[in-house]
């Protein structure tokens, strides 16, 4: 085999752009271009003065170096910090209202809008550059009491619950990206569902980076009260450029009593060219609070895009029983980057963890699983199981394994393990003497190798993640 | 079908076969016996390509095709196939999953359609039954948490779906208990066919009373010493390898 | 920045030492000067530094540690109480100068006190390898201060006889004792080096130790290291092992004593196809801050390293390990492996476990694991059951538990003196509980 990384080849079919004319907001960051966002969303006061104080606060801590990433040095000032379709006046009201060019872009991202094109059960907030363009089965929603509409919607709709739990799980102060998105995030999703209801269908959102030199910054924030259960799923996307562009998201979960989450993830932003020229930094701080007894959390990601991905999809345990799960595939071609992995805060009794982490590199890709698993003295028999497995396809290519684990009581268990190694060659005969190219093998052992992560994806997710990996779904998804 | 000429194999730099010459013909079953260590995987390995094995001198015919010259997937397309000793494990991989696309490449190769998977199921179930296996065996992963005879039950399996001209058949016995290497047998024998060829290694003769053979080959530091009938394992089993004496290999 | 008052003493005395280092070669002046300095600028390490998360020395750092270099001349009377009852050569480290008027001269090696040693080109040659490693700001203090070492030589193809058992011992209240210890291994020797740190009762002391190991092509050392120091001391130690093609090192840390203890072992795979086993011990009771790190650079092909770490942890004490693995580019065929257990006997015990791997190179098998949990209480009620007391219960188990690590001390004797020294350990640790 010449080339075994060329198995995770394949053609970026999401780098186009779409010709829309946009409002931009000039170059740069100061507080006036944060009176900008908030009067363009028309935000109620208390969103302001939070969104400034976030400034001040960002502009006393220095851009974290920790993680095993290396990267120029971001211009802050030579971001564009707000860009919005200018057929998006508003927010849409109705389907028709949207641009034509705008659905047209989610149709051919195999994301179509209007609701007859759907599959029923995923209802979509459709986040183009810095607004919501669409959000789809509101109406279906509404009725079992479920809000899910654009964050800036929330904010002047249900004003209350967003000053209620927004900075509530991930604090202004929380780290570098985090404070930055608290004063610059334009748009994202917001989701309420009541006490008791158990989401109607899954829902979902889709985020579409489109004009050049614009930063992403959008905010989630889901809230699960007594009893209820979402499944939500995100998706992302941008067009093929030389330059690097940023995407700084903060998603916040509450979960209350009895409450679930499952959140998943298929990140495919682009990742760059093959010698590691342009692709989305994507940093991103998503955190989960399970503050309700017995309420789970569980965040499943499939990480393939990107140039430099640093995020840490964690849980922190408050509520005595609480379970958080962590599940995650990242992989990492060519001279993409990727620092990646979770916190399990374990507060409350009984509470348990599970980790399941595969990190694939290949070519001169490099991958870090960095996780933290804390079981504080209260958290009496408090269980975490973590499983961490590095996939080395070439010898240039790199893997990292940073767990952090701390035990603080003595009724609790924590345990880790790890491996990192490459293809079995014993594995690839065999499946060479059954008849297979090496190639199929290799990507269906990946695939083999991946699928306890696969199998926590909703089914729709499950056979994008497969297909990214250049991999049919029925191999691994038994 | 098979020539082989003056083998010659090295694994890393140490000379494990020292000039095998052997002729197959399309219906023979071959036994080849021996002591441990005196180069029977590697004959089997070798005739399917195993990287590690590295022939430095004399060739080997396959149906007119110089064997040696063909990548481990050709071979297997072309109907070598090899029952392995140990079978490998491939967690995540669903098994029934694996035979099928096993099936559509050899399928494709031979210029057969791809099977889909109802009628992949059919040949499979017919296959199950032969080995004696149940249907929980279909979702489970490739190997993974198999018992000795559940592995050495699915290489036969395998055999049985991709239908191959050339079995080769690693030791299948070892490691089984007694209903277990009647179910192998039995699988085995109901392979054999006038335009199938197979050749049996084992270090036992208990395999070749469930399956005769037309011909058996000892084989003794990298060498056939002594080739025979089904009788001349009889004498092994009787006199053990001693009684052979090793200046034949000289 | 660093708290000047704090380092002050630190200077001072290394003014005091001008007088003993005037004695020494150029190259190794130049070395301490460099220590010095980059310690004053460092100053101690802090829970802020990454490596010292889990480990504060703000007790430490307070204290204001003094080394007289008089120590290493008087009278000591201790010695015949403290010479093991093994068949072993003895060597002895008083407050951290070494005293070769008392100690064995082991036949077949060569055994030179420092500054003398400083002006031999073996020594300079053996220093030179050492640089590779990286330096924190108590093995600057050792380099800077440390000056009553010893240099051993064991010759080519040279097994030595009897273990050679190095004997640490501290009674000096607020003294700073830094023993260093060089070894050279020429080709294909064998040796077993013991290294036992004792101390006097309620007597406050810090124990800075180094040692430094070079192990030249198919030479195999046994070591093991015994830290009983007394519970009022501070204790760090760093091992280093250089190991050139073919090398074996079997290195076994075994912490019982001090208030707070941190071992370090380094090893650098310099040549193909060399091995290391690094395993330990530490069983803390009290309020005892137990930590090991260790630091394995595969930087040639070929190499396999095995760690092994446990922890029994009673009263509110804390043990910690940091194990870092590095898989360079290209060090194809690496095998290494590390595992951290640890058992919680006390609802105020804690432990820290940070493996890390970082792999560069494709064809290795690599992996790590770690358990921070409690014995398994179907044995105690297993044990029980049979009309075994629970506390004897839990002795028992916790005794098999360390097991695993003591089996790797192949000297009967040791082995037997450590097992006792354990067992009154996890006594203590009985009635605390």
């Amino acid at each position: 085999m010449t080339d075994p990384g060329s198995f995770l080849d394949k053609e970026y079919r999401y780098g186009f752009v779409t010709p829309v004319d946009s409002e931009t907001a000039p170059r740069g960051l100061n507080e006036d271009i944060i009176r900008f966002i908030s009067k363009k969303k028309n935000e109620p006061k208390f969103m302001l003065r939070w969104r400034l104080k976030a400034y001040a606060e960002w502009k006393k801590m220095k851009e974290p170096s920790w993680a095993s990433v290396q990267y120029p040095a971001i211009d802050y000032q030579d971001i564009i910090y707000y860009s919005a379709p200018k057929s998006q006046k508003d927010g849409p009201k109705t389907m028709d209202e949207v641009d034509k060019e705008i659905l047209k872009t989610y149709e051919k991202l195999g994301i179509p809008l209007e609701e007859q094109k759907r599959l029923a059960g995923v209802a979509v907030d459709a986040v183009f550059d810095s607004v919501s363009v669409a959000t789809t089965f509101r109406g279906k929603l509404k009725e079992s009491g479920v809000i899910f509409c654009p964050f800036s919607e929330a904010v002047r709709t249900h004003p209350e619950l967003v000053e209620k739990y927004l900075g509530s799980v991930v604090p202004v102060t929380d780290n570098f990206f985090a404070a930055l998105n608290s004063a610059v995030f334009s748009d994202g999703s917001f989701c309420y569902v009541p006490k008791g209801i158990r989401c109607p269908m899954e829902l979902s959102t889709y985020f579409r980076i489109n004009s050049a030199d614009i930063g992403q910054f959008e905010r989630t924030l889901i809230i699960a009260d007594d009893d209820a259960f979402v499944s939500y799923l995100e998706g992302c996307t941008a067009p093929i450029r030389d330059k690097n562009q940023l995407h700084a998201a903060v998603v916040e979960l509450v979960a209350h009593d009895r409450a679930s989450i499952k959140y998943s993830t298929v990140q495919n932003w682009y990742a760059g060219d093959r010698d590691g020229k342009g692709g989305i930094y994507n940093f991103v701080t998503k955190r989960g609070l399970c503050k309700g007894v017995r309420s789970k959390i569980s965040w499943t990601q499939v990480e393939t895009g990107s140039a430099i991905t640093w995020k840490y999809p964690s849980c922190i345990l408050a509520g005595d029983d609480s379970v958080g799960e962590f599940y995650s595939v990242a992989t990492v071609n060519n001279h993409q980057q990727a620092d990646t992995g979770t916190k399990m805060i374990h507060l409350g009794k009984n509470t348990k963890s599970t980790v399941i982490s595969k990190g694939i590199s290949a070519r001169f890709g490099k991958a870090t699983y960095r996780g933290l698993v804390k079981i504080v003295p209260r958290a009496e028999n408090a269980r975490n199981y973590t499983q961490c497995d590095s996939l080395l396809i070439g010898d240039r290519c790199g893997a990292n394994t940073f767990p952090y684990i701390e035990v603080e009581n003595h009724s609790s268990r924590a345990e880790h393990e790890a491996t990192t190694s490459r293809i079995d060659e014993d594995q690839l005969f065999y499946c060479r003497q059954r008849g297979m190219t090496a190639e199929n093998a290799v990507s269906m052992i990946v695939n083999g190798f991946c699928k306890e992560v696969f199998r926590n994806l909703p089914m729709e997710f499950a056979v994008e993640a497969t297909r990214l990996l250049g991999v049919t779904l029925e191999g691994s998804v038994g | 079908m098979l020539q082989i000429k003056n083998l010659r194999v090295s694994i890393e730099g140490k000379e494990i076969l020292k000039g095998i010459d052997l002729a197959v013909k399309a219906g023979e079953v071959h036994a080849i016996m021996g002591p441990n260590g005196s180069g029977k995987s590697t004959l089997t390995r070798v005739l399917a390509g195993h990287p590690s094995c590295e022939v430095t001198e004399g060739s080997v015919t396959y149906e007119g095709r110089n064997l040696l010259e063909l990548p481990v997937e050709e071979r297997a397309r072309a109907g070598v196939f090899l029952a392995f000793q140990y079978p490998i494990d491939i967690p995540g991989v669903n098994n029934s999953y694996f035979l099928r696309s096993a099936l559509n490449e050899v399928r494709k190769a031979r210029g057969l359609e791809e099977l889909d998977a109802m009628d992949f199921l059919t040949i499979l179930k017919s296959g199950m039954k032969i080995v004696e296996m149940n249907e929980s065996f279909l979702t489970r992963s490739v190997n993974e948490g198999f018992s000795g005879g559940e592995k050495k039950r699915n290489e036969i399996l395998q055999m049985a779906v991709l239908e191959p001209k050339l079995a080769l058949l690693d030791e299948t016995d070892s490691g089984l208990d007694i209903d277990a290497l009647r179910v192998v047998s039995n699988g085995v024998n109901l392979m054999r066919s006038p335009d199938r060829a197979m050749i049996l290694v084992t270090h036992y003769q208990r395999l070749l009373n469930y399956i005769t053979p037309d011909h058996v080959h000892v084989l003794m530091g990298g060498k056939i010493v002594l080739s025979g009938d089904k009788d001349l394992a009889l004498h092994l089993e009787e006199k053990g390898y001693e009684w052979v004496n090793p200046d034949r290999a000289q | 920045m660093p708290d000047m008052t704090e380092l002050q003493p630190y200077a001072d005395v290394y003014g005091k030492l001008a007088p003993l280092r005037r004695r020494e070669a150029d190259w190794l002046r130049v070395m301490r000067d460099d220590a010095m300095r980059s310690f004053l600028d460092q100053g101690f390490p802090t829970v802020q530094d990454e490596a010292w998360r889990y480990t504060d020395l703000r007790a430490l750092s307070g204290t204001r540690f003094v080394t007289d270099p008089a120590a290493s001349r008087t009278a000591f009377e201790n010695e015949k109480s403290l010479r093991p009852e093994l068949d072993v050569d003895t060597l002895f480290f008083v407050n951290g100068w070494f005293r070769p008027q008392i100690s064995d001269q082991p036949a077949g090696v060569r055994v030179t006190s420092l500054p003398e040693a400083g002006h031999s080109p073996e020594f300079l040659e053996t220093m030179r390898h050492f640089h590779h490693f990286p330096m924190d700001s108590l093995q600057e203090l050792n380099v800077a201060l440390g000056m009553g070492g010893v240099f051993i030589e064991v010759p080519d193809h040279t097994k030595l006889k009897r273990p050679l058992y190095i004997i640490h011992w501290s009674d000096s209240h607020g003294g700073l004792c830094q023993p260093k210890t060089v070894l050279r291994m020429g080709r294909g020797a064998r040796a077993t080096i013991i290294e036992d740190f004792r101390g006097a009762e309620g007597k406050m002391y810090f124990t800075n130790s180094m040692t430094e190991t070079f192990l030249d092509r198919g030479a195999a050392l046994e070591h093991c290291k015994l830290q009983s120091e007394d519970r009022a001391a501070f204790h760090a130690a760093v091992f280093r092992a250089i190991q050139t093609e073919e090398s074996a090192l079997s290195s076994i840390s075994l912490a019982f004593g001090s208030r707070l203890a941190r071992h370090t072992g380094d090893v650098l795979f310099s040549g193909p196809g060399a091995k290391c086993s690094l395993t330990a011990l530490s069983v803390g009771e009290g309020d005892q801050v137990l930590d090991h790190v260790t630091g394995v650079d595969h930087a040639s092909p070929a190499c396999g390293s095995e760690q092994l770490f446990k922890n029994i942890l009673g009263g509110s004490s804390r043990g910690i390990y940091t194990g870092r693995v590095l898989v360079r580019r290209d060090a194809q065929k690496s095998d290494a492996h590390q595992t951290n257990r640890n058992l919680l006997l006390s609802g105020m015990a804690k432990a820290d476990s940070r493996p890390q791997l970082e792999i560069l190179a494709d064809d290795v098998k690599c992996s790590h694991g770690a358990v921070i949990g409690q014995l398994d209480e179907d044995s105690v009620f297993y044990l029980r059951s049979r009309g075994i007391d629970e506390k004897v219960a839990r002795g028992i188990l916790a005794t098999a538990f360390a097991a695993e690590i003591l089996e790797g001390i192949k000297h009967d004797g040791l082995k037997e003196k450590v097992l006792h020294r354990m067992r009154e350990k996890l006594k203590r640790l009985g009635e605390e509980t």
